[in-house]
């Protein structure tokens, strides 16, 4: 995504490229996009090429580029339509129509960038700085082959150097190389030993048993060949131990520094990183993940190296003890390995189809069972149990087609094969001995060593799937590793010690995601220790301007003063520091009440946990808990209601003794008297604070110095709360009386929002300490 | 066109919808609408369909370019000839949904599906992952969902030839 910023002609085809480079030098392009979709609603193939001063306009028709120059002089209005699975770029001109370009949505972001660009060219006469990179979002394709990366995945497994990354898992394993290495030595030595057991089956057979000619059975020649026998065993018993002991031990050591280092990494990226990925999907990188890459690390390299070296030295014992029957023996191997591949191949297509149809009976139960109180209340149970009836017969059709197709057949073809190599054996063997042209315990031994070869060969066969599927981990913790974080500290970052709290926000524009702007050019300053509030209707940027107060992003356009100095010249853990957030829905980990509010200031004293407890009006109900201080919270633990999370929140942030503080006030309405004691704590909190409220509540609106209304991005309104409450037309004004309407409907004292616009009103869910 | 049953109770909510008068294009081709008790036309209009999938014939709102809804058009057919013409071509001109007449490749590859196909607006290749990628409107027709979230539809199953029948079966 980056890339296509600095070197907007990167994606452009090379006949085009070629053609545009006589006359518009690469420097000079501002922008390109593709565009798919000609006037007739046909797919085509199309580029915009965007200069400081035109904009070129290229449709491929019949091997040639259909070309049309715009100068950006004459273009008076640039703007984008939302269609149905498209977007339209309009340019006119007084009321004419100069051209319209249609893209599919796969190039809505470089359709946004390109009109974005066209804008300031219109408005200032030049283009400007465009969207900051963001290298740890998710990209949704890859660079190098255009491939769609999947979910699970960080980088296209296509184009991934799987020997390289494997190399690169090893690479972590350097510190303890001595313990590989011993732990492959032992197992060579053991692949000798247990190739040996076999072979002894001849002299023990021929000489002990005197089964070859002219021999008599010799008790002593068995006892010698028994007693080797069980030396061997025995000393393999020790290797094993060994053997495991040392390769487990280096798993172990591997995957730990692997872990540890993706999980510190992990922190280090920002908040991008985490909005474009499933939270499911990073806690399995780091446990499942590495487990993986443990038990590859642990066994399958050695197994492997195991299996092949076996293969090889049963290989070689059998022609040297017998040539002519070894050939013979060996027969089935190839069918074996042709059954593996093409069974392989069926059971994978089969299991996905089973995959697929597991997946859409799981959507209807993960569906249905949080939504029962709902199926209940409309008395709908039937029809979810028809429909997961139906999907779950679907299942079964599925699973029966696998079971009788090649499930069933599969094993036992395998274990008919390696059978067939043994009536080989007896077969032509059997057939030599009656002639004489062989022995007893050549036959047994050539037994003894088929039974060697089932598991090598099974393993050799699936050796590809181990191999891809211990990549694919690696590679997915090596892209995480391989990220770098958006937002990061500057070498030689300004200290953020002493800051006063003076926010000013200079014509600041943002997008999530490169498309839709959710921010248009906002402008404000606070003092330090005003308060500023906050208002407007949902979706209206409140929550994305503290985002980007907090820098958890970085500003498409304009910037961001924090005592005359640019936030993105702070060190970020340090502004982050000074910065003290409230949440509406404050997350409480699982730990005490005391570890909670003492989160951010993990060595406050007992008395400065109180203190800040009772300020915010918090010690009374945790006193109340059955542990008090000590109360288990958070997942599985005592249950809080909103009214006194929000009041731990307001402690952690007293106790943190932030310069700036950002306030995300609830909107669910609590009884009057908690909130009359949040209020109270609210007001310790900010005093001598700037603070920055999205403000719901009519206390927290009137107390504001300022007010800033956004709506749509944009700032419609900025005053006092007395002189915008009387502003005729106001959009605060209407917010203002649709709350007080809805209060005297509702009978509610102070908690329905005016500026949420989302009347919690959830009758399921009242006041109190839930479930 | 169909039957518009509705509960007494409900009715007074859809009652007060102004009436399309006329629609005509703007100079720059824009849409503009002529709305019972309004003096003047609203100029640049966006057409949306409630129900693109489910009805695509019928049921269109009439909004300002900001989004809010002016008029409810649930028929076509109270339109003259010239207004229904231009309501008609604007709402083919802004929506892109093409109609999958046959596949040409399949293939499954690290989760993700991708697929070569005919369609009334000429061949494309897209790719699609995970089940919700494929919504089933009725047992035989479907929507595609791709990566981008494009859509792509699939009128009739059984009106597919036995390749593309064969490729597309495990999701009917």
């Amino acid at each position: 995504m980056g890339s296509d910023n600095d070197r907007p002609l990167d994606h452009l085809p090379e006949d085009l490229v070629g053609q545009l480079s006589p006359e518009v030098p690469a420097g000079d392009v501002v922008a390109a996009a593709p565009y798919d979709i000609d006037a007739d609603g046909m797919y085509t193939e199309g580029y915009l090429v965007l200069t400081a001063d035109r904009l070129g306009c290229f449709q491929r028709n019949n091997g040639q580029w259909d070309t049309r120059w715009l100068g950006a002089a004459t273009i008076g209005r640039a703007s984008v339509i939302d269609g149905l699975g498209m977007k339209v770029l309009r340019l006119t001109r007084d009321e004419e129509l100069l051209a319209e370009y249609r893209f599919t949505l796969r190039h809505a972001k470089s359709a946004a960038r390109i009109h974005r660009q066209l804008e300031r060219i219109i408005g200032d006469g030049e283009p400007g700085q465009d969207e900051p990179d963001r290298p740890d979002e998710k990209k949704l394709r890859c660079d190098k082959c255009g491939r769609v990366i999947p979910a699970w995945s960080e980088m296209c497994p296509a184009c991934m150097n799987r020997r390289k990354i494997l190399f690169r898992i090893l690479d972590f394993g350097r510190p303890y190389i001595g313990r590989a290495i011993g732990a492959f030595a032992v197992a060579l030595v053991m692949t000798g030993m247990g190739v040996a057991q076999p072979w002894l089956l001849r002299p023990l057979i021929n000489q002990g048993f005197g089964a070859a000619d002219g021999a008599v059975p010799d008790y002593g020649v068995v006892l010698m060949f028994v007693g080797i026998m069980a030396g061997l065993m025995a000393l393999r018993l020790g290797g094993q131990i060994l053997q495991l002991r040392l390769s487990l031990g280096f798993g172990t050591l591997v995957s730990r520094s692997i872990r540890q280092k993706l999980y510190t990494h992990m922190h280090k990226l920002s908040l991008s990183f985490f909005a474009t990925r499933q939270t499911g999907a990073l806690v399995s990188r780091i446990t499942q993940d590495t487990e993986r890459l443990w038990r590859f690390v642990s066994s399958t390299v050695i197994e492997m190296i195991l299996a092949v070296l076996t293969l090889v030295a049963v290989g070689v014992c059998l022609f040297v003890m017998d040539w002519r029957l070894a050939c013979f023996t060996l027969l089935p191997i190839p069918l074996m390995m042709f059954l593996m591949i093409f069974f392989h191949k069926r059971l994978r297509r089969a299991f996905r189809q089973m995959w697929f149809r597991w997946e859409q009976m799981t959507a209807v139960v993960a569906d249905a069972l949080p939504g029962v109180r709902v199926i209940k209340a409309f008395s709908q149970e039937q029809r979810e149990v028809d429909r997961f009836q139906q999907r779950s017969t679907a299942l079964f059709n599925e699973e029966r087609r696998y079971i009788s197709g090649a499930r069933s057949v599969f094993a036992p073809l395998m274990l008919f094969a390696s059978g067939l190599g043994s009536i080989i054996v007896w077969l032509v063997g059997g057939w030599w001995l009656c002639q004489g042209q062989t022995d007893v315990g050549t036959l047994m031994a050539f037994q003894g060593f088929l039974a060697m070869f089932l598991r090598p060969i099974h393993e050799i066969a699936h050796m590809d799937e181990m191999f891809n599927r211990a990549a694919t981990s690696a590679h997915r913790i090596f892209e995480v590793l391989d990220t770098e974080p958006a937002i990061f500290s500057r070498t030689g970052a300004t200290k953020a010690d002493d800051i006063k709290g003076r926010i000013e926000l200079q014509n600041v524009s943002f997008s999530y995601d490169g498309i839709r702007k959710v921010l248009h050019g906002v402008s404000f300053k606070v003092e330090p220790g005003q308060m500023i509030g906050l208002a407007g209707p949902s979706g209206g940027g409140k929550t994305t301007l503290v985002n980007l107060i907090c820098r958890f992003y970085d500003t498409l356009e304009g910037r961001i003063l924090v005592d005359g100095v640019d936030v993105r010249d702070y060190d970020v853990a340090d502004v982050r520091r000074k910065i003290g957030v409230v949440l509406q829905e404050p997350f409480l980990f699982h730990g005490t009440v005391a570890e909670n509010i003492a989160y951010g200031k993990p060595t406050a004293t007992m008395d400065e946990i109180i203190a800040a407890a009772r300020a915010a009006n918090a010690n009374d109900f945790i006193l109340d808990f059955p542990d008090a201080y000590d109360t288990i919270v958070g997942e599985r633990g005592q249950s809080l209601s909103g009214g006194e999370r929000q009041r731990i929140s307001i402690a952690r942030a007293i106790l943190n003794d932030p310069a700036v503080l950002i306030l995300d006030e609830a909107t669910s309405s609590v009884d009057t008297e908690t909130e009359k004691l949040i209020q109270e704590a609210l007001e310790r909190l900010t005093a001598d604070r700037t603070t920055v409220a999205i403000a719901h509540r009519l206390s927290t609106l009137r107390r504001s110095d300022r007010l800033i209304v956004l709506d749509k991005g944009i700032v419609m309104e900025e005053g006092t709360h007395d002189e915008l409450e009387n502003k005729p037309g106001g959009l605060y004004a209407r917010l203002l009386s649709m709350q007080r309407e809805a209060q005297s409907a509702i009978g509610l004292a102070g908690g329905v929002t005016p500026a949420g616009g989302k009347p919690e009103v959830e009758p399921a869910h009242g006041p109190g300490r839930g479930h | 066109m169909m039957d518009r049953q509705i509960d007494d109770n409900l009715a007074e909510y859809l009652g007060d919808s102004p009436r399309v008068i006329r629609i005509e294009r703007g100079q720059a081709g824009q849409v503009v609408a002529h709305l019972s008790g309004a003096d003047e036309p609203a100029t640049d209009v966006k057409l949306v369909r409630y129900f693109p999938w489910s009805m695509p014939e019928g049921y269109v709102s009439i909004r300002t370019a900001d989004g809010k809804e002016l008029a409810m058009l649930t028929d076509l057919d109270v339109l003259d000839d010239a207004s229904r013409e231009v309501v008609e071509s604007e709402l083919r001109d802004k929506a892109f949904n093409p109609k999958i007449i046959r596949i040409l490749e399949y293939s499954h590859e690290f989760g993700i599906t991708s697929i070569k196909a005919e369609t009334d607006r000429g061949e494309v290749i897209f790719q699609f992952r995970g089940r919700h990628a494929i919504r089933l409107l009725s047992p035989t027709r479907a929507i595609f969902r791709d990566v981008d979230s494009n859509t792509y539809e699939l009128p009739d199953f059984n009106a597919l030839d036995a390749t593309s029948q064969r490729y597309l079966q495990r999701y009917f």
